[in-house]
């Protein structure tokens, strides 16, 4: 026969079966805080992100090495040896940095990549002397890239002077220039300008007028597929001045060899990635 | 009658009956204590566990777009390039899978029904495959100009 004594059982059995389930609540909300855990480990999870930034920091370390090796070198061999050196230099200190956070970086030239300087110094037409022929219409480089293209008009005898961009797959865009204004014409017969009081001298690779302000009519270049040709179209009816630098052969009235840029292979180990390429530096070339 | 006297009396009282309903009553009580308490278990783990397949599923999306960006970061493709992420065996003591369609990433709880799907976004191709849960690689074939999942 039950006594009142016996009959807190009931109760005991309550407790026991409450507290298993709060055991179990437990085990499952433990593995909810691991997610969350790992949830926040995502977003500082940035190791390709970072990886990109290095590649940034690259292009701009050795693009300035390379207009420096321009800049303080004459001959192009000099220019190579100056840009390896600078090149090496930055490795070592990359290397020495990224180990610190358990990271192995690499850097090293692939390949110089050697081109020519083509410059008209003195006031003159854009036109190009062929053995003796003046042409108005002439290619100033076929298949090239290009970097640095400044030019500065100073008179104009016409509103037909073009320079002609056709890239790879065909496609042509027309920089018109007009007293006060650039005009670009793309592929498709669609016009954008730019004007100003102070057009000149005009950064067609930059999108920059009279070194100061942007035009964006002229972030076209990012869009021509490259390599691409150059093309000076009624260059009599203007006179001024200009230069840029192509990585291979061109025309023009001054022409000397220089370098335009470098490729770097690149290696970077770290416990989540594992990364090869080659970077292709040029600076100021449209990208 | 008082009711004291009312209290002492036990006469058409059956300790027996008085046994049975108590024990019945408390059975009752407990068990409703017992189905309950599974139920909120039950329905926290399902929870618990959707909230864990859709941390992971986002965690391999972002994963497959970073090592993209990485891709066409420049103008050549990458000679190589492995991305590696520790991603936990089993979630809530359950393990699952991670399909990889051509834009999308679905996590998926085995043997159950919890299915959670992340869109991915792009430019390489994403090789379509199935892997079991736990850390894996995301490595790119320049020669296809896909990225490709396996278990690490």
């Amino acid at each position: 026969m039950v006594t009142t004594d016996e009959r807190g059982q009931m109760l005991l059995i309550g407790g026991v079966l409450l507290a298993v389930a709060i055991v179990a609540l437990g085990i499952v909300f433990n593995g909810a805080v691991y997610t969350s855990v790992l949830a926040g480990q995502g977003q500082h999870d940035l190791s390709a992100d970072s990886t990109i930034e290095l590649q940034q920091d690259l292009r701009q370390m050795i693009g300035d090495g390379v207009r420096h090796a321009v800049r303080t070198e004459s001959k192009l061999n000099n220019q190579q040896d100056e840009v390896e050196n600078v090149v090496a230099g930055i490795a070592a200190n990359l290397s020495t940095y990224e180990a610190q956070s358990n990271r192995l970086v690499n850097v090293s030239v692939n390949a110089t990549i050697d081109g020519e300087y083509i410059a008209q110094n003195s006031t003159g037409n854009f036109t190009y002397n062929d053995s003796g022929t003046i042409k108005e219409n002439w290619t100033m480089g076929s298949d090239v890239r290009v970097r640095d293209f400044s030019v500065n008009v100073t008179g104009t005898s016409g509103d037909d002077f073009e320079i002609r961009i056709t890239g790879d797959d065909g496609e042509t865009y027309t920089i018109n220039l007009r007293n006060s204004t650039v005009r670009v014409i793309d592929p498709s017969g669609h016009v954008t300008s730019c004007s100003g009081t102070d057009l000149y001298p005009i950064d067609l690779t930059g999108a920059m007028l009279g070194n100061e302000s942007r035009c964006n009519a002229l972030d076209f270049f990012e869009r021509v597929e490259p390599p691409y040709d150059i093309e000076i179209v009624n260059g009599d009816q203007v006179t001024g001045k200009y230069t840029l630098t192509i990585d291979t052969s061109g025309k023009g009235p001054t022409i000397e060899d220089r370098l335009y840029g470098v490729t770097v292979d690149l290696i970077y180990h770290s416990p989540s990635i594992d990364y090869n390429t080659t970077l292709r530096i040029a600076p100021g070339e449209p990208t | 009658m008082r009711i004291s006297e009312f209290l002492e009396d036990d006469r058409g009282v059956s300790r027996m009956i008085g046994y049975l309903l108590t024990v019945g009553i408390a059975m009752v009580l407990v068990s409703g204590l017992f189905l309950s308490g599974g139920l909120l278990v039950s329905d926290q783990r399902d929870s618990t566990m959707r909230t864990q397949l859709d941390v992971i599923g986002n965690r391999v999306a972002g994963s497959l777009e970073a090592a993209d960006r990485l891709v066409n970061s420049t103008e050549r493709d990458p000679r190589n390039l492995v991305l590696s992420r520790s991603l936990p065996d089993s979630i809530v003591e359950t393990s699952y899978t991670i399909e990889i369609n051509s834009d999308n990433v679905v996590v998926e709880e085995s043997g159950g029904p919890l299915a959670v799907t992340v869109n991915v976004e792009t430019n390489a191709t994403l090789s379509p495959t199935e892997v079991r849960g736990g850390p894996i690689e995301i490595i790119y074939d320049p020669a296809s100009n896909e990225l490709e999942v396996i278990r690490g």
